[in-house]
């Protein structure tokens, strides 16, 4: 008995040596990957570490003292409290909204899908707080409908209704782009055969479709919650004496110089954040009914009954309308003199932006297509890893990968500066650090992406591939990467988007030297410049669609000729 | 529209120079960790096997049976936990697969989505930086061998399935590979093109006189295409043999029940010298040739390996049955046919003259004494 075990320890040994030496076959592969490892340590982990440590240890070493002093404040708990009441009203909201637009979109007859469609994309390509903008800009004290339409005075937009309003509209859009992915992929024969049982419409939804899209249900419900809670924009420019988590942190560390409190407000919004994250990634997905079975589905006969599809539609019609007018009215900001005061026509807010405020965009631009290219490939190489590639720590490195990615964008600025700020590793106030920032951070979606598309790509294409005298790099260049473009794609235009528009951890990294849009828009916002502001939202949704559509271009055909598969 | 760019015989112009080397598989063992930290997995076990050169060697047996492993071995995409791998007298079990010098056609294909059918023939001629005009003039012999030509600018989602399987064998040969690969290839395709690839890869292979190894678990492709059938079950070798000894004179039960439909039937023995045994047989007696593999004496009970067709339908047969159920199959009739209590089945394939018989008809049947091979007594069909 002994013995066996012996040589089954033996055995494994032998095989973990095999794999080793496959490695040391291809050094090049063997650096690359104690390359990519190093970094994710470095930048991933590490800065994250950073935040713990600070909110535990003290000038004078081990210090509990924030920890107890926090906990027992009234304020902080009354925060945390906010926080994730705010979270969970606008989860459960923009569900139901994500899900109602969902179902019309894939269910129905309706008229106009593509339309709605593209305007519930809107929301995720603009930076975050153009919603909280508008709704100062409609309801504030010169709103044209509560002052101009109502003829209200001295009203007050700030506050939890007006910021879990805006957030509803700015995330629901996350829960109907997943939960139309699951309702897509549930085979709709499940549901013809349910009719043709003799279950009525209503039967149909309550017990076979409901039921199987629960886990997108479940999983759209905890990503509105993290991205809620994580909300850095929406909050300080509209929630007024409504304290948040992400606006706290920020505030303590850039308005009291108390890094050690805000640290440790950062760790509390981590814990709820991270848990939200992991259940859903680890549990909820893994309840997943939907099976993938390669087989086009065979289109299900759509629901055409007026009764329920007219009132699908009005919902979509309210919701993109609404939307609209916000966006309308940021576009129409840009080009008044001043809002609510003096209505003229004026293109000064332009002028101010490219004279003035052309810094920022310039800095925003530069570093954004820095990160970009280095984020797509990045992305696809450690994809490739993980997906191909035997090697020791493989889970390891998985986990730091989506460390950034699952951290609050304020937990990760934090950590930036807390790991950073000092020799060797000086970086702060560099373009570096919000590059790194940028890579790091973003990253983890082009993996994803990634990960998946070679999932479907048959082993044996590589394999073909390595047995005609490809080594991993050429195999890797020449073969996966082209059948990965999609996602190459995906990630290079979300890297893209993330970099132009993310404010919550590089508020804590921009410098005079490098200054970016957003924290742009903010300081705009903070000192009622609504013009301006207006404006720079304009220019950076312009920048974005126009860099995509070139991204499009390069990716998808452009020079090469376009082959049909 | 198959038929048309594929039946006119293919003419070599410029032999592929491929070099035929001999393989030999030498103790082989693969084991696979288990998951839940229990016993390993042995998908191969002590595999020993030659490959001559130029010869087709045919990995057959149910899935599971380490026969795709072992070929994935050969291919370096796997490594063996213990045994070598030699090819010609190179020992390549170290060797990484990209720099085997090993063709291989995959079950699914694999040709390169992105790529025409020139540009994935060429493939392998690039990666080793042949320079650009004899990559064309090669590729171009290649396609012409397949009946490519005219596909050649198209991406691999146009073409028929038969045509990816040609494609596949382009790129697998273009680059004058020691050894060749087939992993179940023929899988994908409907039953007459099967048959049709089939031999068109058989004659592709004599005709280059390269050394393969091909893996399939349908046991008439492996006997059609040939030279060698070796017969793997739970990672062991079962029986390696010409596919004729492989299908009359199995050595196991396994082999004989995974080959096709065969009646055991016990016997006992009655008298034996060096060519041949009496035995008595659902109790008639006859002689069968003495190819035995274990040791027999008087009065011991064996297994009678007997193929359906070897029965036949004979009123001087020594045989007399009853016929409990028929079916009709166009090409023979199958009866389940009751001697001395004991049921056997039957294949006529000469029913037209014979004609077709019904339950309860009594009918005369005739051994073929030359086929009937012995087996230990034992579990049947394994």
């Amino acid at each position: 008995m002994e013995q066996s075990k012996t040589t089954r320890m033996g055995d494994k040994l032998s095989v973990k040596k095999k794999e080793l030496q496959a490695l040391v076959r291809e050094p090049f592969l063997l650096i690359l990957i104690i390359l990519i490892f190093l970094s994710l340590l470095l930048f991933s982990a590490y800065p994250v570490w950073q935040v713990l440590k600070a909110t535990m240890v003290g000038e004078d070493g081990l210090d509990l003292t924030i920890i107890s002093e926090q906990l027992t404040s009234s304020v902080f708990l009354h925060t945390l409290w906010n926080s994730l009441k705010l979270g969970m009203v606008a989860a459960l909201f923009a569900t139901i909204m994500g899900f109602i637009f969902a179902f019309a979109v894939t269910r129905t007859t309706m008229k106009g899908k593509k339309f709605f469609h593209l305007i519930a994309l809107l929301p995720i390509i603009s930076p975050p707080f153009v919603i909280a903008l508008s709704v100062i800009l409609l309801f504030g004290r010169n709103g044209i409908i509560s002052n101009g339409l109502l003829g209200l005075e001295n009203t007050n937009v700030y506050g939890f209704t007006s910021l879990v309003l805006i957030q509803i509209l700015a995330f629901f859009p996350l829960a109907y782009l997943n939960l139309r992915g699951v309702l897509e992929s549930i085979d709709p024969s499940v549901e013809d055969a349910a009719l043709n049982l003799g279950a009525s419409r209503w039967s149909v939804f309550k017990s076979i479709t409901f039921p199987l899209a629960v886990p997108g249900v479940l999983s759209s419900l905890l990503l509105v919650f993290i991205k809620s809670i994580e909300d850095f924009g929406n909050p300080m420019v509209i929630a007024g004496d409504y304290k948040t988590l992400a606006v706290e942190a920020y505030l303590q560390i850039t308005g009291m110089y108390d890094l050690r409190s805000g640290a440790f407000i950062a760790i509390a919004l981590l814990l709820p954040a991270l848990t939200a994250y992991f259940i859903q990634k680890y549990w909820v997905s893994k309840k997943s009914y939907v099976t993938v079975t390669g087989k086009p589905s065979q289109g299900n006969i759509k629901i055409n009954e007026k009764y329920i599809v007219y009132p699908l539609f009005a919902f979509c019609l309210l919701i993109t309308g609404i939307v609209l007018l916000f966006y309308g009215s940021v576009v129409w900001g840009a080009f008044v003199k001043l809002w609510g005061v003096d209505n003229s026509l004026t293109l000064d807010h332009f002028k101010y932006i490219f004279t003035v405020g052309f810094d920022s965009i310039k800095d925003t631009l530069i570093l954004a297509l820095a990160s970009t290219p280095v984020i797509g490939i990045l992305g696809m190489v450690i994809a490739y890893l993980l997906i191909r590639k035997q090697f020791i720590g493989k889970k390891l490195m998985e986990f730091f990968t989506i460390i950034p990615f699952a951290v609050p964008g304020t937990v990760v600025g934090i950590g930036y500066i807390l790991a950073f700020n000092e020799k060797p590793l000086l970086l702060t106030g560099t373009a570096i650090i919000l590059i790194l920032a940028f890579v790091s951070r973003n990253v983890t979606v082009g993996i994803e992406a990634g990960t998946n598309s070679l999932r479907q790509v048959d082993r044996s294409i590589e394999e073909a591939s390595t047995i005609l005298g490809a080594d991993s790099f050429k195999t890797f260049w020449k073969i996966s990467l082209p059948l990965m473009k999609p996602a190459l794609f995906s990630g290079l235009v979300y890297g893209f988007v993330k970099s132009m528009t993310s404010i919550s951890a590089i508020i804590f990294l921009v410098s005079v030297s490098w200054n970016l849009i957003t924290v742009s828009i903010l300081s705009q916002v903070e000192s009622s410049r609504m013009g301006a502001a207006a404006a720079y939202c304009i220019i950076l949704i312009l920048i974005i669609l126009f860099v995509i559509s070139i991204m499009e271009f390069f990716v998808n055909g452009g020079f090469k000729k376009r082959r049909e598969s | 529209m198959e038929k048309t760019t594929i039946t006119s015989k293919p003419t070599i112009r410029t032999p592929l120079a491929t070099k035929s080397v001999s393989v030999e598989l030498k103790q082989l063992v693969k084991k696979f960790p288990s998951m839940d930290g229990g016993e390993d997995f042995v998908a191969v076990d002590q595999l020993n096997l030659k490959i001559d050169s130029g010869e087709l060697v045919t990995l057959l047996g149910p899935s599971g049976c380490g026969k795709t492993t072992t070929l994935r071995m050969l291919a370096g995409f796997e490594f063996p936990t213990s045994g070598s791998i030699l090819v010609g007298d190179k020992d390549i079990s170290n060797v990484a697969p990209n720099k085997r010098n090993i063709g291989m056609v995959f079950q699914s294909y694999a040709l390169f989505p992105h790529l025409t059918v020139f540009e994935n023939v060429a493939y392998g001629l690039n990666i080793k930086k042949v320079n650009k005009k004899e990559m064309i003039q090669r590729t171009n012999t290649v396609l012409e061998i397949m009946h490519l030509e005219k596909l050649k600018d198209r991406p691999p989602s146009q073409l028929s399935g038969g045509q990816q399987q040609r494609v596949a064998l382009a790129r697998a040969i273009v680059t004058e590979p020691n050894v060749l690969l087939f992993d179940e290839p023929l899988s994908n395709l409907d039953a007459k093109l099967r048959e049709y690839m089939r031999d068109e890869l058989r004659k592709i292979q004599q005709r280059l006189g390269i050394t393969s190894l091909y893996v399939t678990h349908d046991q008439t492709e492996a006997m059609a295409i040939s030279d060698k059938v070796v017969i793997m079950n739970q990672g062991q070798l079962q029986q390696a043999d010409s596919p004729q000894n492989i299908y009359i004179k199995p050595k196991n039960h396994f082999v004989a029940d995974f080959m096709g439909k065969a009646n055991f039937i016990p016997a006992t023995i009655k008298d034996c010298d060096a060519n041949t045994i009496r035995i008595i047989i659902l109790n008639e007696e006859i002689t069968v040739i003495n190819n035995v593999n274990f040791s027999i004496q008087k009065g011991q009970i064996v297994d009678c390996v007997v193929r359906p067709e070897f029965w036949k339908i004979d009123n001087e047969g020594k045989f007399n049955g009853i016929v409990r159920n028929a079916t009709y199959f166009g090409n023979s009739v199958e009866y389940e046919i009751e001697i001395n209590g004991f049921l056997i089945t039957v294949s006529d394939y000469e029913h037209v003259k014979n004609g077709m018989k019904f339950e309860g008809d009594t009918i005369r049947l005739y051994l073929e004494e030359e086929c009937v091979s012995l087996l230990e007594e034992g579990r049947k069909g394994v």
